[in-house]
Formats: C-alpha cells, sequence, structure tokens
C-alpha cells in the first residue's frame, strides 16, 4: 500500500469537501521566485480540505503527513517515535478527557475532535498541533513548518478574489 | 528496629462462635484452613501449637525473633454472602483483637491491630471503622483477598475515603478460608493446593490494576494499599504490562494521567515474601534493588505462624544497610503512620 | 550484495527473524465455508460468526489500520500485502501462522472450524502462499472436544507445514487435568509443540477473575492472559504432565514473559513442602520451563527505562526460553527492529530474534534468497 492510497482512503470525513465555489480553470501556476532549498511542494491547499491529511515523501525515506486542521496546517514525521510505525496512517480521532460528578464518579468527556493521530500500532496518541503524546511521556514526533502561499496572487497581482486566492494556494513543507 | 507486619493469629470456632452472637452462632462458618485444599501435611500450614495464645506469639516474635512490634491481623472466614454474618464476623474478630490482644499489658503493649472490615457489607465496612477508629491500637485495615467485585470498583469507594482520611492504609491478605469465592484461576478451580498457592498473588495484581484503572488513587490521593500475597517482584512486572496497555488504551480511562508505574510509591505497598527479587532459598539478591524499587515498597511481615513465614535475620543480609532498616521498619512506620505513636506508648508504658 | 545478484547465484542467507505469532484470516465468510462440510455449511449461511468475542474489545482498530489493502479485505488476508509488510518490510524470514479457529457452544461445530481451518490454512499458507516455504502453520484444535482435538493432530502430523497445535487460553478447568490428557499425549508422540494463544470462544468465561471481572480493556488486555497462562503452566506442572511426558512441549503466546520468574520462584520456594501431593517429580519446579517451555516476547515488557526489562529479561533465562513475536497484523504489533530493549546483550538478542526459535521447531538456519528480500 502506498502513502497516496492510505490518504485518499475512506477516513477522509465527507465534510471536508471543497469550497462551494466554482473552481476557475486556471493556467498552471508558476513556482514562486526565490524559493527556499530545502522547501517542499505539498500540493494545491484543495487537495487537503479541513479534516483531511497527505503523507508525502520529500527525499528518501523521509515520510511526512501534513495536516489540515480547522484550516490551519500541521506536519508530523510519519515515524512514531514508539517502534516506528507508520504514524499518520492511523486513525485521525480525538480523545478524552476525565470529568467527576458530583458524587465521585468519573465520567469520560470526547473532546478536540479530528485534533489527535493515533498511531495505527498500538494507538499511541499524539497531539497533531504538538507532536506530542496525549499522555505524559519522553516523547514526541518530530513536527515541520508549513506554509501556505497565494501562487495565483505571486503570479499574477490583479486577482485577488477570495475563491480565487483557495482555489490556487499552494502548501508547502519547509524543511530545517 | 523489626516490625513484622504481616502476624495472623487464628480465631477458632471455640472463641469466635460467643462472641458472634445469636442467631448466627448457632450456624456454621467455613472452616479457618480451608476444606478445598488440603495441604499435603498438615504441619505445612501452621503449627498446631500456635494458633492464637498472645503468650507464645510473643515469645517467638518477641523472644526468639527480636521483632520490636507485630502487626496482626486475623484471616477470617473468607467471603461471606450474608452481610450480617459478614458484619457480625468483622464486629466479633475486632473485639477479639482488641480484648485479647492489645490490651494485654503484659507483652508491652507490641502488637498493634488492623481494624476488619466486612467488605460485602459496605455500610457496616464504615460501621466497623467508625467503632475502632478512635483506639490508637489500631494501625491498618484488613480486608479480604478474595472479593465478588475487584477492589477498584466505585463500590468500595466510600470505604477507601474514609480510611484515607484516619491515616490507616489497608491491607488485604488471603483468608484459607474459601466460602463462597469464585473459582481460583479464569479457567476454573485448580487441583493441588500447590496450584493455589503459586496462583495467589494473582489476585493482588488484579486489585492493583484495577484500583489504578478505576482512580481510585486520583479521586483518594492518601489512600494507601498493602498486597500481602503478592511480591515487588511480580508488582513491578505487571505494572509495567498495565501501563502498555495504558499507553494504548488510556482513552478508554483519561482519568488515569499518570504512568502507572508512578502510582508505586505514593501509594502501593508489599509485604516481603521469599521471592523478592531474586532469592537463593536463604536471601534475597540485592539485583533488583532500584528496578522493583523495593526499598521503598516492601514491607517486612514473616506471615507468622503460616508455613510461608521467613526470618528477617538473614534473608535481607546482602541488602546495604540502610535499605534493610526501610524494610525492616521505615517503609512500615511511613504506610502506617499511627505506629510512630503507637511506639511512643509503648517506650513510656501508662 | 543486492537482493538480485544473490538470487542470480542462487544463494542463501542465514536466518536472522522468526517470528512466532503472525496471524492470517479468511478474506471473506464465503471462503471459510466452502472448507465446512453439511449441515454446517447450510446452516451457519450468511451469520457473520457464532463466536465472535462480544466483550473487552480495544476501542480502536483491533488490527493494524495500515494492513488493510485498498480492497477492504480483512487484515492478514491477502498475501501480497502479508509479503510486503512482513517479509520485505519487516524482514521476517520465518513466520509461524497461528490461526485458531474461535470455538462456538457446539464442540462439534468447533471441530468443524478446526479442520477447515486447518484445510484452508494448508492449501493457502502453507502451499500457495508460502512465498518459497517462508510460512509455517500451526494445527487449530478443539479443546473442548478431546477426541476430535486428537484426532485434528494425527489428521496432520506428517504435514511438514505444521509445526505445532494451537489453543485458546479458556477451557473449563486448568489444562493439567487429566481429561485433557489425551490431547498432550497425542501431540507428544508427533514431536509437536501445543501453542497456547488468547482466543475467547463463545462459552468461556472472558474477563473471569479469582475476584471478579476486569472493568475495562486496559486491565482485561494486560493482566488476564499472565493470570490464566499461568494457571495452565502451574496445572501441567503440578499434575506430572511434563513427567509422563518427556516429548510435550509448550509455547506460551501473546501471554507476556516476566511474570513468570516471580511466580515459579514463588512455587520453588516451598516445592519441598508442596511436592508431597503432586505428582510432579523433579526437584526443581523451574526446570521444566526450561526443558518444556519457551515464551513469545509480544507484547514485549516496556519501562520508561529500557535497560530495566533488558535486566529482568537476563534473570528470566530470556537467552534459552524466549522467542520473538510481532502479532502481526494486529495493532499491538512489535516490530522486530525495536521490539526489544537496545541495551540487551548481542547473543541474548540473536537468540531471542532467531536462534531459539530454530532450536525449537527444527527450522533451517538459512533460507534462499528472495526477490520479496530489500536490496
Amino acid at each position: 500500500m502506498t502513502d497516496q492510497q492510505l490518504t485518499s482512503s475512506a477516513d477522509r470525513p465527507a465534510s471536508a469537501a471543497p469550497s462551494e465555489a466554482q473552481p476557475r480553470p486556471a493556467a498552471k501556476p508558476r513556482p514562486p521566485r526565490q524559493r527556499p532549498a530545502r522547501r517542499f511542494e505539498v500540493g494545491p491547499v484543495s487537495e487537503i480540505p479541513p479534516g483531511a491529511r497527505k503523507i508525502v515523501n520529500p527525499r528518501g525515506n523521509l515520510s511526512i503527513g501534513i495536516f489540515n486542521i480547522n484550516g490551519s496546517f500541521y506536519a508530523l514525521k510519519n515515524t512514531c517515535p514508539h517502534m516506528g510505525g507508520p504514524l499518520c496512517a492511523g486513525l485521525q480521532t480525538g480523545t478524552t478527557r476525565a470529568t467527576t460528578t458530583p458524587d465521585g464518579r468519573f465520567e469520560t468527556e470526547w473532546i478536540r475532535d479530528n485534533e489527535i493521530i493515533a498511531c495505527p500500532w498500538h494507538h499511541w496518541e499524539f497531539d497533531i498541533l504538538t507532536g506530542k503524546t496525549v499522555f505524559p511521556s519522553r516523547q514526541r514526533v518530530a513536527t515541520y513548518e508549513v506554509t501556505v502561499e497565494d501562487i495565483a496572487r505571486m503570479a499574477d497581482a490583479r486577482v485577488e478574489t477570495y475563491p480565487v486566492v483557495v482555489e490556487s494556494a499552494m502548501v508547502y513543507l519547509e524543511l530545517r | 528496629m523489626l516490625i513484622d507486619t504481616s502476624v495472623h493469629p487464628i480465631l477458632a470456632d471455640q472463641e469466635l462462635f460467643p462472641l458472634i452472637g445469636k442467631p448466627w452462632s448457632d450456624g456454621r462458618l467455613p472452616d479457618p484452613m480451608g476444606l478445598r485444599h488440603v495441604p499435603p501435611d498438615p504441619g505445612v500450614i501452621i503449627d498446631p501449637g500456635l494458633t492464637a495464645d498472645p503468650a507464645e506469639f510473643a515469645r517467638v516474635l518477641f523472644g526468639e525473633r527480636g521483632v520490636d512490634v507485630a502487626v496482626i491481623s486475623p484471616l477470617t472466614r473468607g467471603l461471606e454472602p450474608n452481610p450480617q454474618v459478614a458484619a457480625a464476623v468483622a464486629r466479633a474478630t475486632n473485639t477479639w483483637v482488641a480484648d485479647r490482644w492489645l490490651s494485654q499489658i503484659q507483652y508491652g503493649g507490641r502488637f498493634a491491630g488492623s481494624i476488619r472490615l466486612p467488605v460485602t457489607n459496605v455500610a457496616a465496612s464504615l460501621a466497623e471503622i467508625r467503632t475502632w477508629a478512635d483506639d490508637p491500637r489500631f494501625v491498618q485495615v484488613a480486608v479480604p483477598m478474595r472479593t465478588f467485585v475487584p477492589y477498584g470498583d466505585d463500590t468500595y469507594l466510600p470505604i477507601w475515603e474514609v480510611v484515607a482520611d484516619l491515616g490507616l492504609p489497608v491491607a488485604i491478605y488471603d483468608d484459607y478460608a474459601t466460602g463462597v469465592a469464585h473459582p481460583e484461576s479464569p479457567v476454573g478451580a485448580v487441583r493441588y493446593f500447590a496450584e493455589k498457592f503459586a496462583a495467589t498473588p494473582f489476585s493482588d495484581i488484579v486489585h492493583m490494576a484495577t484500583l489504578i484503572t478505576c482512580g481510585i488513587f486520583d479521586r483518594v490521593p492518601g489512600l494507601k494499599v498493602i498486597f500481602g500475597d503478592a511480591s515487588v517482584d511480580l508488582g513491578r512486572v505487571m505494572l509495567w504490562r498495565l501501563e502498555k496497555d495504558w499507553r494504548s488504551g488510556r482513552v478508554e480511562i483519561p482519568w488515569v494521567e499518570r504512568i502507572p508505574s508512578q502510582y508505586a510509591q505514593p501509594h502501593l505497598r508489599f509485604v516481603s515474601h521469599p521471592e523478592d527479587g531474586v532469592a537463593d532459598g536463604a536471601t534475597v539478591s540485592p539485583d533488583l534493588l532500584g528496578i522493583s524499587d523495593a526499598e521503598h515498597l516492601v514491607l517486612f511481615g514473616s506471615h507468622f505462624p503460616y508455613w510461608d513465614a521467613m526470618d528477617a535475620k538473614t534473608v535481607y543480609d546482602q541488602w546495604p544497610g540502610p535499605i534493610q532498616d526501610r524494610v525492616l521498619s521505615g517503609n512500615a512506620l511511613e504506610a502506617m503512620p499511627r505506629l510512630a505513636s503507637f511506639l511512643k506508648s509503648q517506650t513510656n508504658p501508662q | 550484495m543486492t537482493a538480485e545478484t544473490l538470487a542470480d547465484q542462487n544463494q542463501e542467507v542465514a536466518v536472522s527473524i522468526v517470528d512466532c505469532d503472525v496471524h492470517v484470516e479468511f478474506q471473506n465468510r464465503d471462503a471459510m465455508l466452502q472448507y465446512m462440510p453439511e449441515p454446517w455449511r447450510s446452516r451457519l449461511g450468511s451469520r457473520r460468526g457464532t463466536s465472535q468475542r462480544e466483550s473487552y474489545g480495544p476501542l480502536w482498530n483491533a488490527r493494524r489500520l495500515d494492513s488493510y489493502g485498498p480492497s477492504g479485505l480483512p487484515a492478514g488476508s491477502e498475501p501480497d500485502l502479508v509479503h510486503k509488510q512482513l517479509l520485505s518490510e519487516a524482514a521476517v524470514d520465518f513466520a509461524i501462522v497461528l490461526r485458531h479457529a474461535r470455538g462456538t457452544v457446539d464442540p462439534d461445530l468447533n471441530a468443524a472450524l478446526c479442520r477447515a481451518s486447518n484445510m484452508w490454512l494448508a492449501s493457502t499458507w502453507l502451499d500457495q502462499w508460502s512465498a518459497g516455504g517462508r510460512f509455517f502453520g500451526s494445527i487449530s484444535i478443539p479443546v473442548d472436544n478431546v477426541p476430535a482435538a486428537v484426532e485434528e493432530i494425527e489428521h496432520w502430523a506428517g504435514h511438514p507445514g505444521f509445526k505445532q497445535v494451537v489453543l485458546g487460553h479458556y477451557s473449563e478447568r486448568p489444562l493439567g487435568y487429566p481429561q485433557y490428557d489425551p490431547i498432550w499425549a497425542a501431540a507428544a508422540r508427533h514431536r509437536l509443540p501445543v501453542a497456547m494463544h488468547f482466543t475467547t470462544n463463545a462459552a468461556d468465561s472472558i474477563g473471569q477473575t479469582p475476584v471478579g471481572r476486569y472493568p475495562h480493556h486496559v486491565d482485561y488486555h494486560s493482566i488476564a492472559f499472565p493470570v490464566t497462562y499461568a494457571a495452565h503452566l502451574m496445572s501441567w506442572i503440578c499434575a506430572g504432565t511434563f513427567d509422563r511426558l518427556p516429548d510435550f512441549r509448550v509455547v506460551m503466546v501473546e501471554g507476556g514473559f516476566l511474570w513468570h520468574r516471580p511466580v515459579l520462584a514463588r512455587l520453588a520456594q516451598q516445592w519441598p513442602k508442596l511436592a508431597g501431593e503432586i505428582p510432579a517429580a523433579r526437584s526443581d519446579p523451574m526446570s521444566y520451563v526450561r526443558d518444556h517451555v519457551r515464551f513469545t516476547t509480544q507484547p514485549v515488557e516496556e519501562s520508561e527505562t529500557p535497560g530495566q526489562v533488558a535486566r529482568y529479561l537476563e534473570l528470566a533465562d530470556a537467552a534459552n526460553i524466549l522467542m520473538f513475536s510481532s502479532d502481526y497484523p494486529h495493532y499491538d504489533y512489535d516490530d522486530p527492529q525495536r521490539a526489544l530493549p537496545p541495551d540487551l546483550d548481542r547473543d541474548m538478542h540473536d537468540r531471542i530474534m532467531s536462534r531459539n526459535a530454530i532450536e525449537f521447531y527444527d527450522l533451517p538456519a538459512t533460507r534462499p534468497v528472495s526477490e520479496l528480500d530489500r536490496a
């Protein structure tokens, strides 16, 4: 199974449909100028709607998952620090928090839906926003900076309407 | 100083029944030695001359063995399904301990007691605590290892809250009497006494695991539980297993916010066993100190007068002196805060 | 040298990873029903199962999410994907496959389910999907149907692909009780080890303990297996099963390892006083484990300080009685590159990863180079 197949599997929520605006038959955007040497082009924003993710291989064996959480992008190394499992191919989910009833019983509350990635091996939960395990541990997964740039704006300064910006924005990984 | 935390006088029918009162004293109770698994040799279990005579206990423990304080906790008659009978047996046992053991000044006030709780009856357990807790000679509560529901269950929470407030740790000991308990193994009754003996520690492990996973220690931060029948060594490796599954499945039990192993120092204690660490028969090797954390978690207890009693004088010979001191007395003083004042009153009788 | 050039020369590579716990599955229910005789085939019809575990499952998928192919077939059911993940990516040389047919409440149906599972295994993973003989099988038997269990062992005993017998960890009584003896005698007669792998059958008292039931998956999954495996191990030892059957060997799979030393130590401490009642004849109960019992690693014990586990492994004689297992494709899969503590003695590491299993199962120490090998 390839990483690409994983990202297109059924765990992408239905609500993550592209914006209602008609896609503009855009000319092929030119790459941005002065692109940093360690920058990797992930793909257009429209390919990773909120709630979705994409796994890429910027170089060699390095595999990275890029997640769109409510319009913000986050990137985690696709290798679980525990046993090396393909973390970003795991279940994207929420987690639980304990609440206490007035009579002293514990109950669980579901929180942070879609902001947690559970490794497909062993279900270790990681916070997609920080790369930290949800439980106390010494381990965390490497995170990477993600930038979004409006190529259309760079390519053609006259086009500035909102749907056009969304349709033509590109997601980049800034590799250290 | 030597504190023996595991001493178990046997309350025989002839002393127990008059204390239970009518109508229960007209009936029968399970045999104190258990009849399901007959030991290979009657002498194996206990020296018949040493069942319940304070003078004999004093002679052996304080005289021969150099014990300074013995914390006594009579085993009772196993799990009792009738809540009234359970309450009556516990009340009778505690009355007997107070009158026959703790009040006998000729033994120098060196017997400390345990409040026996009828755990199948939570209301009666709370009443028993209320009755005896003001007596500073009771330094812990004692509960049976066999239960219908493990000790992590919320049923027991009111008991744990009260005893933690009173500074009383909870000691869990296996009654030899079998009563109506579940079979000794998850796959039914075992055939031989030896199997029952070997499997016993796992019941403590189930209690340990559920106390953690049910969040009892998170809600009762002052609670300390003393496992009478599991070695610290088994406790350690089973905690590792538990914490591995906790990392995978903690979403089910989010109140467990600490790594399960970290509940050990504040909350878990293990009575000493010859199989702690690596034993060559006569002594326990110091090899695992620092890993099992026996230096903080083990309380010396001889299990006297039962057959698996161990001798404090030699068994920890290879351990560094300060660690020996912790196991032989320091850890007990820490786990049973009432022992300190008890000791003061002992040095100044009356 | 690359795999390609080695393959050209018909070369052999040393076996360095033997995985003693791999699970495979039918692709669908029809595939299973093909192997079922009437009346069971008609009676079972399209009902999904009469033997599924109904409690204590993990909240999230019990299989590795990355072990499902694009087709969505069950994990462990597609040979290409299993070959890729297990033989290429994890670099496993030999895999011992355990597919235990879960039991129903009907012992006759259980016998038919075991036979179907074994027939299927023989014609698939031990034949057309074996990647050149890299998969070995386990004969699934119904422990609640002793005559059928014996018959199943006899039926498959000469088959070169089956290396052992497999059963679940639940039974009506601990397995040293005499009613089970014919099973152990049959296995010993054919020098087939008996692997215990935790399985829950419809009739089992799931989650039962001597002090009540586990409230959560976490406590069930971490505590139940050692407790139950220990009951069976003590039962076999005390009943003298190993004394009576010198060729009877046991593999305790996925039930933990480190617990056995404190439990055996407890028994050994008091053995002189206890042994009078029991048929076991040896003076040291620990020796039964060394001579008759092996454990597998997964789920390997872990600590915040891996060196602590390494020390415990040494003391528990891991160098002689522990064998690597991954539990592929289950979610709690342990990867062969990362499963053992990094500071483990090198020789012990190699013995656990392959040599103990090679000796125990009498496997070849080398295998031909394969195109599945990573360059």
